[in-house]
């Protein structure tokens, strides 16, 4: 059954890109790009056309997920560059379906921050330029939560029973517990993970948390919870509605996460890719997506030119003290089924 | 050759029912079957029933969900039986108060519960005056009467309806006979009305009964504390299908809680003697 659908899926999008062949074909050498959706600024791709006018960019926005992108790239479709996320990105590595990336064919490569180079997804730094990148923390209203917020402890203080909401999404929230016992997030001891399990149903039933995803947020901006587990993308959109509203990632560390642009080995217009991530790298363009896309950027030229409230938010741009005590996210492996028996345990008592 | 004819006619005009039916109920429950006892490798398997049907975590999220479905029905029927039988004694503007039930069903469900929990969530206009009688903030949400109350504000009106239909149907002339015979209204109510809407109340019940159970969006955003067994499916789905293909625990499940809804549903369309239901 599945090898049909991805051959479907994979005729479907032969057809398509025939249709786009026979339709455009002025003798430009195309780059084929996949990406999130809404995930680049607007007229990005015009003007890397304009600045490089022998290549078109081919620009695939339709997969949602890393994991629907790790399918398209498995069914065959030769991409060029994708933006990726760390851990599929990571699993893509040891499957060695990456070229390696030579940065001294990128002029603009020396603006990424050191701190974002070599996470645990690519640790040798060889197959990665980092995009976007953001943090798992705490948004806190200030004028319900009179204390420094620093610490995962706050939300198991019942001074704020019922007035916090969790994440519904197991790999975030039993990277919170874990971090919370003072573990890894990426433990796969069973004896921390049922001690996480065990701190998250303390929490549950002391503290009556409200647990969801894209729910939490217009509560939060409303002023009726205190503190909510948020991504530091969502959190800058909730600050920037709510002034009342901080983020603050806690000490005991957190969750970093990183989307990169990679170069598939079924590329066929490498050096399209190199001109394409390049372009994409460059200060003027790298503000244009940031600015846009509101994620923290790894660019240190753009952080240096971006409006200095942005730059002094930590849910924007954390310093590298917290970015070293969070950690990456790291395939389970066989403690994968270890975390589900936690997670649904957690979830139905 | 005239018959022949309209029969084809006939068949042919039942084709886009057959057609809907084969896509879109046949084929995804055969599905569903299929991948229930299937081990992902083309090979056949128990193991996905044995897993679903004997994890107590999964037996205490159908028991939550069962209990949010009675409970929700039992209040649909003890508010709609009477709405339904005071409705259709109305002389005029009947019809008006059924539209304005149904309005709300205009709205997408989606919409209207989001709107509900903003109503009941911790901070509200209602949770703000529930504090100013002295109740502490944030009772309401996160709660079984929160669900409770999603259930019945989005499928109320597919009780009253054919309830409603039902009590107009009933002759007055009936109800005058049995009076002239003196009969009490409890006597009236046990002998003439409860027999008659018979029918309708067992369709009222069986569609608010069937989508309470496995409704995954109302518990998510009134009381997500716990995973209904409509979110552990939808939990079961979205977690494997990403990578690992669809999911055989999920099927498994789905298929348990068709067998259950099944099973419950004969029970129900048997207390209804002339099998009228119009389910």
């Amino acid at each position: 059954m599945k090898r049909i659908v991805s051959f479907a899926a994979a005729v479907a999008m032969a057809l398509s890109a025939m249709l786009a062949l026979a339709s455009c074909n002025d003798g430009r050498e195309k780059i084929y790009v996949l990406s999130y959706g809404d995930y680049i600024g607007e007229g990005v791709i015009e003007e890397f056309e304009k600045a490089y006018p022998q290549y078109k960019v081919v620009y695939d926005d339709t997969a949602e997920t890393p994991e629907a992108m790790y399918q398209k790239l498995s069914s065959g479709v030769a991409y060029d560059v994708l933006v990726c996320s760390d851990y599929i990105i990571e699993k893509m590595i040891n499957e060695d379906v990456l070229n390696e990336i030579d940065t001294s064919r990128l002029e603009n490569y020396k603006y990424i921050s050191e701190d974002l180079k070599g996470g645990l997804y690519d640790p040798e730094n060889k197959y990665t330029v980092p995009y976007m990148w953001g943090t798992v923390g705490i948004v806190y209203n200030t004028k319900l939560v009179d204390e420094t917020v620093d610490s995962w402890d706050i939300l198991w203080d019942t001074k704020y029973a019922g007035q916090i909401q969790v994440l519904d999404s197991l790999r975030d929230t039993m990277g919170m517990a874990l971090k919370y016992c003072g573990y890894s997030l990426n433990s796969t001891d069973e004896n921390e993970i049922n001690e996480a399990l065990d701190a998250l149903l303390e929490q549950k039933s002391t503290m009556n948390p409200t647990i969801g995803v894209d729910s939490l947020k217009d509560p939060m901006i409303a002023g009726q919870y205190a503190l909510t587990v948020e991504y530091s993308g969502d959190a800058l959109a909730m600050i920037d509605a709510n002034p009342d509203l901080a983020y603050a990632v806690p000490k005991e560390g957190s969750n970093v996460w990183v989307d990169a642009m990679i170069m598939p080995k079924t590329g066929k217009n490498p050096d399209g890719a190199y001109a394409y991530i390049d372009f994409i790298c460059s200060t003027e363009i790298a503000l244009k997506n940031t600015e846009y896309i509101m994620y923290s950027t790894p660019q240190t030229e753009v952080l240096k030119q971006i409006d200095e409230e942005l730059r002094n938010n930590p849910a924007f741009n954390p310093d590298s003290e917290t970015i070293a005590r969070c950690e990456y996210f790291d395939d389970l492996g066989d403690a994968a089924e270890l975390y589900n028996t936690a997670w649904e345990t957690y979830r139905l008592n | 050759m005239k018959r022949m004819s309209a029969k084809l006619k006939k068949t042919l005009a039942a084709a886009p029912l057959w057609v809907w039916m084969v896509c879109f109920t046949i084929i995804p429950m055969l599905l569903v079957v299929y991948y229930a006892f299937s081990d992902g490798a083309g090979g056949y398997t128990a193991e996905n029933i044995i897993s679903a049907a004997t994890n107590s975590n999964y037996l205490k999220s159908i028991l939550i969900s069962f209990r949010h479905a009675l409970m929700s029905t039992a209040v649909c029927l003890v508010i709609g039986y009477p709405v339904a039988y005071f409705l259709s004694r109305m002389k005029t503007g009947g019809g008006f108060v059924i539209l304005l039930f149904m309005l709300p069903m205009w709205m997408n469900f989606l919409i209207r519960t989001y709107a509900l929990k903003s109503i009941i969530d911790k901070g509200s206009l209602l949770d703000n005056l529930m504090v100013s009688l002295g109740f502490d903030s944030g009772l309401l949400i996160n709660s079984d009467f929160a669900v409770a109350l999603g259930m019945v504000y989005n499928f109320l009106p597919f009780l009253i309806l054919p309830i409603y239909t039902s009590m107009l149907k009933i002759d007055e002339r009936v109800i005058e006979a049995s009076r002239d015979l003196g009969a009490g209204s409890l006597t009236v109510f046990r002998r003439i009305y409860l027999p008659l809407t018979m029918p309708g109340i067992v369709s009222g019940i069986t569609m608010v009964f069937v989508p309470a159970v496995t409704t995954f969006i109302i518990p998510q955003m009134l009381n997500n504390k716990y995973m209904t067994i409509g979110s552990l499916i939808e939990y079961k789905f979205k977690q494997e299908v990403s990578m690992e293909g669809i999911s055989g625990v999920g099927s498994a499940l789905s298929l348990l809680l068709m067998i259950a809804v099944i099973i419950i549903m004969t029970v129900v369309n048997a207390v209804d003697k002339d099998g009228d239901t119009a389910m």
